[in-house]
């Protein structure tokens, strides 16, 4: 497989429509993410119309993360990107797209999936006209999947530059699904945290720039695996995940940190526990997340942590997983809670980042410093 | 390029199932699936009886199914989005779930959405997955279609290069074969288009009964032909 890199990327979230906004948060231990809504079961009731159209809402959402990416990029670079559009692949990641949109109408027209009018009107108001288009929904781990596919792209030479956009939005179809498998915390999410009681909701959307080489970080490696075992959970001895991580480069290539899936829901977590421990237990690598601060964000959460992983690469600073206050005694991974040992500044040449979703989909990303992340974004 | 080879399968089936499949003791709760992940399991499970020697372990599957899970989505939505075993199944990738339990395998698997034209992009993904040599072994498009009267599972197992080619047999006794080829052309056919070239008998007679079907133009230049033995 071919180089990778990471040319620039941007971010929306709820701690504000920038990278900066959500690296501030990160850094601060500012918890931005909000206990759900309750929306009503009666489906009837969910559209508002005074509000505006999810696909809307969501197109915002891609264009803010879109500009901070083009903000990222050195002039030069962005004409050839958004000017030269022969050679631009764009893969939207998410898991439900524009569903809030249709799914409460009583005779809605079935056809086409709720992904593509998304893309197609991000498209059109960013003013581009990418070669290849396409979009992936694999649950929670489809930011890293829609990479390792742009990774292909750029490896086949069919395009030079593939922009991976990820958004996902907590609207009342997600809300109420998720409080169906009582997976919401009560309170607020409390990663690896001793009496964690679930997660929080979030919206995002993310803007990663691939390019074949250079970048500010490089993809050193990057794998997915699906396993056959359950729709929920994964596998007590998270072997899909293991399999992930090696695909990955793990553990012949030890990271600096992990930033863990973490969900904040009492399984996951130990599953992530157990197999972090099992690949790198002698070497105690500091695991941080990003779920508490910005809620969980779905489809775009490990682009969220792509960037997160970046910003620690660039300022060679970490952060911890401040709502964590007492780490579950029953993990032995080395969590950077909200009272643990930091250092600044934080050393960082590799970056591990997990991800789990539905249907026993498991993936992970090695990200490694390249020469030119020295660079200011 | 030399040609891909490709082998085409079929399933039509009712849901919900009329009785206990063979598989029920590898699926938790297998009445709880909705017709897709049903469809898959059960659509594996007769392809393998009947074609053992062709569905052995793939290096990847690209799960591609036109409407996503609407269907799944909307009855959940109805029903007053209170049933969390009907909103599992409200992701398109987690029909796979099911199919990787009966199959007993895991690896790479990726959910792929473009409508109307789902099912042609992930057959070019395919194509182009085997000529980078990214991955090792077969790659299964695997796809759900919901019928007026039913379902329709199909996949196409796209061999490496150099594997010999796979022949369907028919009750005429003749065979057909499927292949993939590289060409200059692009299109814009969808997954309807492909849906009719499949079911269409169109072809011009070569003599010694020999038959030649019109190709079918993929999306990147590639064409999937038809061919009988």
């Amino acid at each position: 497989m071919s180089r990778c890199g990471i040319l620039s990327y941007g971010c929306s979230s709820a701690a504000g429509p920038s990278v900066s906004a959500f690296w501030k948060a990160l850094r601060s231990g500012t918890d931005h993410a909000r206990p759900s809504p309750g929306f009503s079961s009666s489906v009837s009731s969910w559209p508002d119309s005074s509000s505006i159209s999810a696909t809307d809402l969501l197109v915002r959402h891609l264009l803010f993360a879109w500009k901070d990416c083009l903000d990222g990029l050195p002039g030069n670079l962005k004409d050839g990107v958004v000017f030269h559009p022969g050679r631009l692949g764009v893969i939207l990641a998410s898991t439900k797209g524009c569903i809030d949109d249709w799914v409460w109408q009583q005779n809605p027209d079935l056809s086409g999936d709720p992904y593509g009018p998304l893309l197609e009107k991000f498209i059109i108001a960013a003013e581009l006209s990418p070669l290849e288009t396409i979009c992936v929904s694999n649950a929670c781990a489809s930011s890293l999947t829609a990479t390792l596919l742009g990774r292909e792209w750029l490896s086949q030479n069919r395009v030079d530059h593939v922009l991976v956009l990820a958004v996902d939005r907590a609207g009342p179809f997600v809300h109420k699904g998720f409080e169906t498998l009582r997976v919401v915390s009560s309170s607020v999410s409390r990663p690896f945290g001793k009496g964690r009681d679930g997660l929080c909701l979030g919206d995002a959307a993310a803007a990663i720039l691939l390019c074949r080489e250079g970048g500010l970080s490089e993809i050193e490696g990057i794998a997915t695996d699906t396993e056959g075992f359950a729709v929920t959970r994964p596998e007590q001895s998270g072997s899909s995940l293991r399999r992930a991580c090696l695909g990955a480069g793990a553990p012949h290539r030890v990271p600096d940190l992990i930033i863990a899936h973490g969900t904040g829901t009492v399984i996951n977590d130990q599953v992530e526990d157990d197999v972090m421990t099992a690949l790198f237990g002698e070497h105690k690598i500091p695991v941080t997340g990003t779920k508490w601060s910005i809620g969980h964000t779905l489809g775009a959460s490990a682009a969220m942590d792509v960037i997160a992983g970046c910003e620690v690469l660039r300022t060679q600073s970490a952060f911890r997983i401040a709502n964590t206050q007492e780490v579950d005694p029953q993990l032995r991974g080395n969590y950077l809670s909200a009272n643990a040992d930091l250092a600044d500044p934080f050393h960082a040449e590799r970056i591990l980042i997990s991800s789990l979703g539905f249907g026993g989909v498991h993936a992970a990303m090695m990200l490694r410093k390249s020469p030119v992340t020295e660079i200011q974004k | 390029m030399k040609s891909i080879p490709v082998h085409f399968l079929s399933f039509r089936f009712t849901h919900p199932a009329e009785k206990e499949p063979a598989w029920k003791g590898t699926v938790e709760r297998w009445y709880q699936l909705d017709a897709f992940a049903y469809g898959l399991a059960e659509a594996y499970t007769v392809w393998k009886r009947e074609n053992a020697e062709l569905l052995s372990a793939p290096g990847m599957i690209l799960l591609a199914s036109p409407q996503a899970s609407n269907q799944t989505d909307f009855q959940f939505a109805q029903s007053g989005a209170a049933s969390p075993a009907k909103f599992v199944h409200t992701l398109p990738n987690v029909r796979c779930s099911s199919l990787c339990q009966v199959m007993e395998w895991s690896g790479p698997v990726l959910c792929l959405q473009k409508d109307p034209f789902t099912q042609v992009h992930a057959l070019r993904e395919a194509a182009a997955f085997v000529e980078s040599g990214a991955i090792t072994g077969a790659i299964w498009v695997v796809s759900v279609f919901a019928l007026k009267n039913g379902y329709e599972a199909q996949g196409f197992v796209v061999f490496p290069h150099g594997s010999p080619h796979k022949f369907t047999p028919s009750k005429s006794g003749r065979e057909t074969g499927f292949e993939i080829r590289k060409t200059a052309q692009n299109s814009l056919q969808t997954d309807g288009d492909l849906q009719e070239w499949l079911n269409s008998g169109d072809h011009k007679d070569l003599g010694g009964g020999v038959k030649e079907f019109p190709e079918f133009s993929l999306p990147g230049g590639y064409q999937l032909r038809k061919f009988v033995s």
